[in-house]
Order: C-alpha cells, then structure tokens, then sequence
C-alpha cells in the first residue's frame, strides 16, 4: 500500500459535503462513498479485505434471493435490551387466571388484538400490538446473566473454544456502506450481563459496539470524549494522527526486518501499521455533520416527550436519530430488570409511594411505543427491525422477598417492524409461565430469525483471523417462519 | 436388529448367573441386561436426553429425562412408571410410544431418532420384551423413589478409547475411534457405536456418529470428547502445520533453532524440553531469542507491572549479556514493586473488594496480603489461612475471604473456581455434563461451607446445613470427587479444616496446578489449560506433562510463587521474540513465539504517569498513589474503567484481548483527560526538559528510553528530526506534546511484545 507522507486532511469543519442531514437513509447510502472523500480508510486487520469484499458479495446475493418479495428485509436494528432478565409474567405473557403466586402483584390489559393480553403497566403498547409480535416460548438452559446474555446476543452458547460476535459486530462487518458514523452503537453504555462482554467476537475490535456514554436523557448529554479537549486545535491533532501512525509503521518495519515472514500482511493485527479503531475515531471527532447525528435536543420537545423523559426513552429517540443517518445496529441498554426482589415497586413504581407509576415497565411502555409510533410516522418502520429481550424470564413462583429470580425455561421476546408481521402471538407458555407449551425457540432460532430480517443468510459463514470458518448461527438454528 | 439379537440372546441366557452373583455381593451393583446399559446408552445416543429435548430441566412434551441421562433411575422411573406406565406396551413392545415416538411412527416433536429396523430400537424393543426391568435379576421391578442422591451407580469401571493421542499426516485423513467400556463386574463392550462424539471444534473435525470415524480438517491440536453413560474421555489429534515436504523444503530459512533441550536438573530447561517437544510434534517453527532491551522491558512489566527505571536499566546493560537475563529475573523477584504489583494480583484473583459497611476490614486483608508477600509465605499457607481465619475481619484480614460470597453455595462456587480451577456451577441444578462433577460434590461441599457463619465476624456454626436440591433434604458434606464427610459436631476438627486439608493437600490434582497455570498465563499469555479458571476431563492442557511437572516443582520449592516464575522467565520459551516466523504467524496456543499482549489497565495508567512523571488521581486516594497500589478494585476512575479494568465478580481471568480496545478507548486517548491534562499542563517531564534547554534530539531519545527502552532507530530518527525542524518557535512545545502524545498512545508502548 502506498504510504502517505502526511495524514490526510479531514473534511473541513462546518460546510463539509457529507449528505447526513435531514436526508433519508436510502438518499444516505447511495451518497456513502462521498462521505469517505479524502480519507484513506485501511480495513486491514487480520481481514485481507479482497477477502471482506469477497464474503460480503456472498453473502447478499445469497440472502436477497432466500427472502420473501413481500417482506423487504430491515436495513437496521434497534436492539431494546432489558439487562438483568425481565420478568415475562409483568410484561409479555401474564397469566390472569394462574393462582396468586404466579400472577404476582400486578393485573393485565387488553390489547388492540382480541385474545392477547398484556402487563397492566404497557398500555401504549397494548394500543400498538396490532404492530407488534410476541414469542412467547423462547427456551434457553442458561440462567446466569453473562452466559445468558451471550447465547441471546450471539445465537451461541458460550463455549471456551471460541469468542462469538454479536448481532451487532456482524452486521456492521457485513455491512457494506463507507460511513464515518460507528455501524454498533450502544446507548447509553453496552456493559451487558454483567459487562463480561465486549460484543465483538472474533470480528476486528472496531465492529465492537461503540458506547456512547452519557445519558441521553440529561440536559447535558454529550458522547464522551468527542469534542476536541479544550487545548486542542485541528491542527494538532491531524499531527497527532500523522505522528502516531508514523510511530506503528515504524515499529512494523522493524517487525518486517526482523520477520522471515514474506508477506507482512499476514502478521496480524498486533502488528498492522494502522490502527482501525484510532482512524474511525479521528473521522467521527472531526467530521461536525456525523457529531450532529448525536444533537437529541434537535428533536422537538413533544416528540422527545412521547418518548419519555426517562434514559430509555431518550436512548430510544437517540436510537431512530442514529438509524435515520444510516447506522445499521443500535442497543438500547435498559439496565436494572434483575428484580429478586419488590417487584411491584422496581417494575411498576419506580419507588415506594410514588403517585405516577414511573418504574421499569411504564418507562419502557413509553419509550417503544414512542419508537414504534415515531418510527411508523416517518416511514422507517417497514425496514427498522425492533427487538425487545433480555437475557431470560424470572421464576413462576414468587420468591420470600416478593421478586422473581432467573428463570430461563420460558421467556418472551417482543419483535415490531423490519417486515415483522404484527398483532399476533408466535409460541405459548404454559399455564404458568413455566415451560414453552408448544414451538418452543432457542435462541439459536431467534438470532437466525434476525438475521434473515436483516437480509443476512444465517447460514453464512465467516472465518475468524485464524481461518477457522463459523457459521452465523448453529446448524440447528431455524428461522421462525410465522414472524413474517 | 438380527445382527443385534445374534448377539444378544447368548448374552442373556448368561447374564442372570452372573448377575445374581453380582446382587448377592455387591448389593447395587448393576451389571448385564439393565436400564442402565443397555437403555441409557440409547437415549444418550439418540439424543433424546439432550437440554434442548427431554433432557431440559422441565423435560419436553410432558416427558422428562435426565441431562445426559445422568440419573437413570429417575429416567427408570419416567418411562415405566408415570404416565400411568402408557409409554411401555408389554404385550406388544413394537407399540410401546417410547419406540412410536423415537422412531417416529406416531408423531415426534423431536423428529424421527431411531430407525424402527436399527440396533437402538432392537435394543429398546428387546428390553421391553424382557419385561422393561430396571435389572434382568431384579424380580421386584425395582422402584425408583427411595433415595437416589448417592445410588446413581454405572457400574461402569473405566472407558477406554483407542487411539487417545493421533498423530495425523495429512488433511482430511481419517481414523477409526474404538471405545471399549469395562464394568465393575469385570464385562467389557465394544461401545463404539453407542458413544457421543463431540469435537470442540466442529470446522476442524468431522465425526461419523455410527461408526467412531474421526476425519481432521484444520491443521492444529484438536480436541474430540467420548461420552458414554456417565464417563467423558478427551480425544487429542494432531495434524502437524506444514507437510513433510513443504517442511523441508522450508527448513533451511524457517526452523533455524529449535534444538532436544535435554531433561536436566535445572527446571527452566523442563519448560523448554516439553514446549519444544511440541512444536516439533506440530512442526511449527520457533521464532528467535527477543534482543536484550526487548527482555527487559517485558520482564519488568510482567514480574513487576512498571517501567524499568533507567538505573535499573544502567545496572542490566552493565552486566555481562551472558547473566544479566537471570540477574534481572533475580532483582525483580526479591524487590519491593514485586511485593506491591503481586499483592494486587492475588487480591484480583480472591476477589478482594471493599464491602458497603467496612473499608478497615478491606484494609486489613489487603495489609495482610502484602505482609505474605514480603514474608514469602508459601501459597498453600495462605490459602489455608484464608479458609481457616476466624475472628473479626476488620482485624483479622484473610478472614475476609468468606466476605466475597453471600451463601454457602456461593462459597462452594468460589472456593472451587478461585483455588481448583473447576466451574462446580453448573452442579448445583444437574451432574456437570462434561466433568466428574455431581450434584453431591457441588451441595457436598456447600454443606461444608455453610458450617462457617460469616458477618462482620467469621466464625463456626458446626450445626448448620444447606439442603439438597434433589432429595429435598440436609445435604450430606463431601469433598469434591472425594469422601463424604462425617456430620460429627466436633469442636476439635471442624469439617472446613477436614476440607482444607484435603484442599492443599500435595496429593490434590487440582489445588498447584490451578495456581501455576494461572501464574504461567501471566508470563506466557495463555495458559496450558485455558481459561484457566476452566479444568474439566474435557478441557485438557495442551502440555499436559509439563504442567504436572512445573506444579511438581511448586510444591517442591513449598508452593513458592517467586520459584515457579523464575522457572519460566529463565526459559527460552518465555525468552522468544514476539515476531511471528514464516510459519508460526497463527500459532496462539504453542509458544512458538512471545505472545503479544495489551499492558493491564492498571499498568499501563501507571506506565504514562511514569514517562511523564505526573501522578494521576484515583478516587480520594492520596496524589501519588499507583493504579497497582489501589486496595479497592472499585476506586473511581474514569481512565481505568476505559483502559479496561477487569470486574471485582470474577478472578481476572477472562482472555486478555477482551481488554481496551474499541473506538472510544481511541477517543478517551485523543480527547479524554487522561493525558491530555497532564500533557498540557507545565508540571510534567517534558516542560522541565524544555525549561532546562534540552535540544529535540536529546528528547526525543531520552523519551524513547524512558518508554521503551531503546534509542530511536536511524528511520525514526531521520523522521523525528525533519518534524521537529519544520516548527515555528511559537509551536515548539506543542511539537514536542504531540510527538510525546503519539510516543504514549502508539502501539508498542500500549502492549508488551
């Protein structure tokens, strides 16, 4: 690769040509290329990237012929991950007529869709179900969060051998378009299960999701670190760039000479002359129409409102703002659904005593009803992929301390838009939310089921740097037909 | 089924002699035609017994099996008895639902898993015709609800598989498997045909399921698991990296050095006998000795987490190059910053952290961690006090240990990863699938633990007990794999002291070799099991022998820490260069070459403030104090958080490459605080230099020595003095700022290579 003397400059500053604002995502892609003008983009790692621009030919073409014509596959996905293991009986799937100790402390409600009922805490959400579907019998035998979290975020179990990717990391490497938004966005913060997870898999560190870091429902929300620090100018820190991408060529000379190695692209990663994830940084701080995509005080305040004003409803609103300028994969991390124990108060009260109901499942009621409605209303529904999950249920029964403890046997997951078709309920549970009653779904199946949303084939393979090739989801993977 | 029925009925007609002698001797004991071997083999085999089918804790379809079929007397019980015994047709054995609905003749949710003419079926059929006992001999029919915690007898003595270690020569070679099952009544199977093969790398290896065929895809070390009824066999096979031919033609340039180290007294050479005799087994060619500078800068971070000092530096480069390598391994053992970065290190791995009501007993563990460092205290007698203190644990430190687990199964699952390597989690619900781990030993060792009362004060409470998932009662306290324990409230020998006398016992195959592969990880980057808080039957290391012998040497020297690191750090495997050799570029498991590895969050946060000689804050510590000095694992710190501390909940064993990396580790560097505060500020390293009047060319090597101990190479050089010389004089500074910015974020000082 031919080197350049200097770093190459950024775009300037305030009247750049990048086509984010105000445009649609398709007017987005087909303007992608633009975006990179000047930008010597190098997605060396470990990847050759004949080989990446080889697999991903495969894998569209394979994946446009498999989908069906009239459910056009999502171009993204919004993940709503309910950290902590949601209790399935409050939410999804209650069970009005099981004996107190199963039905817990909350009551249900009717929905739009005659037959299906909700928690009495999603009423919005209830008026939308005509819009949304439910899998009421997803099955996994792991109950503990981190091993929990990966087989519902990856379609695998975990397993020492190898360290998958999640939804996210996969469909940012296999996304095709150039762009200098980050394609894996976490709101706030992607510290799943435990944080025992950095998401990315056996896929180069930048397909990692990147955390956006503050919390969008704070006035003064900002990404973490992305404005320049005070005593920096442009300037310097395109001199910065050139210096330390000097100092990694030089130290991969050295590497070279000292290697018997003939091809140098072969030595991996630790030993690249460029550093992926520092250039991407450098593209995103310096490029003020990408750092706009962040402005949630752009929004109009009603709208921010139908949101809820709480950190979901405002990571979900930052969540169709990033989808909207072309990112394909965002998580909206919804912490603190471990609840062993007041679960009328953690779910539907938010604290003791309070006189509006502002607990876990209201906040959550009015941030994806928001989405749905905001999503429909500017015509991104059809191809934006809704995912509603968390790492499993909680128990049937209730606990001594009046919670709910792990429960992964039966869970729900609740699935809107991205040619998902809505208003009806995929998989039962028992009488008492205990055992899948009939089609049970792994999360295998889940993962294939996302995949194939997203215009992926899940029988794909990938290869990891070491050229082992792995399959997007096990063999047993199915795709659940009925969703679409 | 007329090949399964020549050989059977001869079998049958024996069997009641044999095993009627058998009832009378030895009780229990199964033997010939039963449940357990000739039923629970299909079913394993089958798959009906799987978590995702009936084998889920709940069962599937209203019919429930053990996991693995683990508890066959339970299994017993659900076919012959429940459903008001509907799923066994005596009359008609063909019509039983069990053989309808594995062979698929009514329908199955779980698809067709027998064919109704095969030797699975054969056998089901022939069973039922026999009378669906739960043994040929046993008229009674036995029932299966007395109590079945300890009872779960296989009979089953040992399983053989032959070949256990394959050499292969080429890809796609196949090789035939043979599993042999010897029971304890002295009958032995052919039972190739009923084992469930499993690869741990299913693109690498292909097994034929019916016939034990084993065909090797990938080049490597591969792993292959035998199951049959409750015993788990590895499989290794090798297929060498290059073919003969490709080697050869190769070895002049690619193999330069990789002499038989012979077995000598010294142990360094028992590393490098047994890792070269791997890489010579794979073909794989050894990447040269690293350069001096290289060995010093790693050997520093990794024995002592810092920078080497420049006299420190000035003392090695004085020595003669043939001692300085041992003399710096033996001036890092016995210093001070050795004592203060591995007292951090064993508090990471018991998981020390500051409880909500208590920092002085925080303080007091920590203190007393350190105190067994500078004494040199042996491993096992720390760990013996950790499990033995009792009193009060704001005085008392190593009584805090206990504090890090809310419960006794907790404990039991604490005590087990952190000092025998072992997941024992995943027996509290069911018998570990892939290891000797029961639901006895997990509950077993619980009820031991649980004898211990644990508040601000640790003290005994010999009466407690915890309850037995499975029978609904007491559980009785055992040692893991071990013997049960007598429930004797006796003052003078509590059962945790009978426990952790088995636990540091020198006979414990688990108790050294869980400590050394962790303290080999440290060194080497990947441990010979890995993860090394994973050791189960079918995770085996990939140096078996050396492992077993470097864990020999630690308990010779008395579980001495210093000792067993010296060992490696005097090897010529931990000595490698980390530039990868024709050949060797994928290799992450044999140590053909250095493994290359990010600098620990608390390492590197220590190694900037170092170069720049500016001490950065942490939490309300006091100014100066080091990130490797920090008690509390949760002391706020944005830059530590970033960088990739690892979470107080778990012993710091996760893969290093998990560690910072990630666009915002990058935006943190370039924006954040964390060196830009201090870069810009005047009280640093590189304002004094200016101040003082030093030219570019003087800082810029003296940085290059201070971060990474060498001088700038001639290209480097050359690069920074037309840089340097394009400045203004207004720009200077921030010249030099930027230059030292890319000196602190650039790839080899943020690693160790």
């Amino acid at each position: 690769m031919k080197r350049l003397h200097r770093y190459p400059r950024r775009q300037s500053e305030g009247h750049g040509n990048l086509p984010y604002s105000g445009l649609l995502r398709r007017d987005f892609v087909r303007a992608g290329t633009l975006a990179t003008g000047g930008f010597a983009i190098t997605l060396r790692d470990g990847f050759g990237i004949a080989d990446l621009l080889r697999m991903q030919r495969i894998v569209a073409s394979e994946v446009r012929q498999g989908v069906n014509a009239t459910s056009p596959a999502a171009k993204a996905c919004i993940l709503i991950w309910l950290d902590g293991g949601p209790s399935h009986l409050e939410t999804f799937d209650p069970k009005p007529e099981a004996p107190v100790e199963v039905r817990g402390p909350l009551s249900s409600i009717a929905t739009t869709v005659p037959g299906i009922r909700l928690g009495e805490c999603l009423p919005q959400t209830a008026a939308l179900m005509d819009r949304v579907a439910l899998i009421r019998s997803v099955t996994s035998p792991l109950g503990e969060h981190q091993f929990g979290t990966h087989y519902m975020m990856t379609g695998y179990q975990p397993t020492p051998v190898l360290d998958y990717p999640s939804f996210g990391a996969v469909y940012s490497f296999l996304n095709q378009e150039v762009s200098v938004l980050p394609k894996n966005v976490a709101v706030p913060q992607f510290n799943v299960g435990g944080a025992g997870m950095n998401g990315g898999g056996y896929l180069p560190t930048h397909h990692r999701p990147f955390s956006v870091g503050g919390d969008p429902a704070k006035p003064d929300f900002q990404v973490r670190d992305l404005n320049y620090f005070p005593s920096l100018s442009t300037d310097r820190i395109d001199r910065r760039m050139e210096f330390i991408e000097s100092m990694n060529r030089f130290g991969q000379n050295a590497v070279e000479q000292e290697s018997s190695q003939a091809r140098q692209e072969t030595l991996g990663e630790l030993f690249a002359d460029s550093d992926p994830d520092l250039q991407r940084a450098y593209q995103l701080m310096t490029s003020s129409e990408a750092k706009s995509a962040f402005k949630i005080d752009e929004e109009r305040d009603a709208l921010r409102e139908s949101y809820g004003m709480k950190t979901v409803g405002q990571s979900c609103l930052l969540a169709r703002r990033l989808v909207e300028r072309g990112v394909p994969f965002v998580t909206v991390n919804h912490k603190g659904w471990d609840t062993h124990n007041q679960l009328a108060t953690r779910l539907k009260d938010g604290f003791a005593g309070a006189k509006t109901p502002i607990g876990l499942i209201p906040s959550l009621d009015r941030a994806l009803s928001g989405l749905i409605t905001d999503l429909d209303q500017r015509g991104m529904l059809d191809e934006t992929l809704v995912v509603v999950m968390g790492e499993f249920g909680r128990t049937p029964k209730l606990n001594t301390a009046g919670g709910r403890d792990h429960w992964p046997r039966v869970f729900s997951v609740l699935m809107a838009g991205g040619g998902i078709r809505g208003g009806q309920v995929v998989g039962q549970s028992d009488s008492v939310g205990e055992s899948p009653f009939d089609h049970p779904v792994t999360p295998s199946d889940l993962a294939a089921t996302i995949y194939t949303q997203l215009g992926i084939d899940p029988t794909a393979e990938l290869q990891t740097p070491d050229g082992r090739p792995v399959r997007l989801t096990p063999p047993e993977a199915e795709i659940i037909a009925e969703l679409t | 089924m007329c090949f399964v029925l020549s050989i059977h009925p001869v079998v049958f007609r024996l069997l009641p002699v044999v095993a009627l002698w058998f009832w009378a001797f030895a009780g229990h004991t199964l033997s010939g035609q039963s449940f357990v071997r000739e039923i629970t083999p299909v079913l394993t085999k089958a798959g009906c017994n799987q978590g995702a089918c009936h084998g889920a804790a709940a069962g599937r379809g209203g019919f429930r099996l053990s996991l693995y079929g683990s508890d066959p007397e339970a299994d017993f019980h659900e076919i012959v008895m429940r459903l008001g015994g509907r799923r066994i047709n005596h009359l008609d054995p063909q019509s039983s639902l069990l053989l309808l609905k594995a062979t698929e003749t009514i329908e199955h949710g779980g698809g067709q898993r027998l064919v109704s003419s095969g030797s699975g079926a054969a056998r089901i059929e022939q069973w039922i015709d026999q009378g669906a006992k739960w043994n040929v001999t046993d008229e009674s029919s036995r029932s299966a609800t007395e109590d079945t915690a300890a009872t779960n007898d296989f009979g089953l003595q040992q399983l053989q598989v032959e070949p256990i270690l394959s050499i292969l020569s080429h890809q796609g070679q196949t090789i035939p498997l043979k599993v042999t099952a010897t029971f304890e009544n002295g009958d032995s199977e052919n039972v190739t045909g009923w084992t469930v093969f499993k690869a741990e790398d299913e693109s690498a290896v292909s097994i034929d399921p019916d016939t034990g065929e084993i065909t090797v895809n990938r080049r490597g070390r591969h792993i292959v698991i035998a199951r049959y009824l409750n015993q788990v066999v590895p499989v290794e096979l090798v297929l060498p990296f290059l073919s003969e031919d490709e080697a050869s033609l190769r070895e002049k340039t690619a193999r330069p050095n990789l002499p038989e180290v012979p077995r000598r007294k010294d142990p360094s050479s028992l590393v490098d006998h047994w890792v070269n005799q791997k890489l010579d087994l794979l073909n794989l060619p050894s990447s040269p000795s690293c350069d001096d500078a290289t060995f010093l800068r790693r050997a520093c971070l990794d024995l002592t987490g810092r920078l080497p000092t420049p006299s420190q530096t000035n003392d090695y480069l004085k020595l003669d190059s043939e001692v300085r390598r041992t003399w710096l391994v033996d001036s890092l053992l016995s210093s001070d910053e050795f004592n203060c970065y591995w007292t951090q290190k064993l508090a990471k791995l018991f998981r020390l952290r500051k409880l909500p009501d208590s920092r002085a007993a925080m303080e007091a563990y920590h203190r007393w961690l350190g105190q067994q460092l500078e004494e040199h205290a042996g491993y096992d007698s720390i760990v013996k006090a950790l499990l033995l203190a009792r009193g009060d644990t704001t005085e008392v430190g190593p009584a805090n240990f206990y504090r890090t687990a809310d419960n006794p199964r907790e404990r039991a699952e604490l005590v087990s990863e952190v000092f025998m390597a072992s997941r024992l989690r995943c027996a509290n619900c069911h018998n570990h699938p892939l290891d000797q781990w029961t639901q006895d030993d997990y509950h077993g060792l619980a009820a031991i633990l649980a004898t211990i009362s644990v508040s601000q004060s640790v003290v005994d409470q010999p009466a407690a007990k915890v309850t037995h998932p499975k029978t609904g009662r007491d559980a009785l306290p055992k040692l893991p794999a071990g013997a049960w324990l007598s429930r004797e409230v006796d003052a003078d020998q509590p059962l945790a002291t009978e426990f952790v006398d088995w636990l540091v016992a020198k006979e414990n195959p688990l108790f050294a070799k869980a400590i050394v592969n962790r303290l080999w990880k440290v060194m080497m980057g990947r441990g010979l099991v890995d993860p090394v808080d994973d050791f189960r039957q079918t995770n085996p290391a990939t140096h078996p022998e050396l492992l077993e012998e470097l864990s020999s040497e630690f308990v010779k020297s008395g579980y001495d820490i210093r000792a067993i690191l010296r060992v490696m750090a005097n090897s010529n495997c931990y000595q490698r260069s980390a530039v990868p050799q024709l050949g060797n570029v994928s290799d992450v498991a044999f140590y053909s070459h250095y493994n290359v590895r990010p600098l620990q969050a608390e390492v590197l946060a220590d190694a900037i403030s170092d170069v720049l000689d500016s001490p950065l804050a942490y939490g309300n510590q006091p100014i100066g104090t080091r990130a490797v000095e920090l008690m509390d694992p949760q002391t706020p710190s944005r830059a530590l958080d970033t960088l990739g501390r690892c979470s107080p909940e778990s012993s710091c064993d996760q893969s290093l490459s998990t560690l910072s990396a990630g666009l915002g580790a990058k935006l943190f560097l370039l924006n954040g605080d964390f060196i830009n505060q201090r870069l810009e500020n005047e009280n640093n390293r590189l304002s004094r230099w200016i101040t003082r009047g030093y030219s570019d060319s003087e800082i810029v090597r003296d940085f290059y020595q201070l971060a990474l101990q060498r001088l700038p190479r001639s290209d480097e050089r050359a690069y920074w003095e037309r840089q340097l010389g394009e400045a203004q004089s207004d720009d200077r500074d921030n010249l030099l700022r930027d230059f030292l910015w890319s000196l602190l974020a650039c790839r080899e000082f943020t690693h160790n290579q």
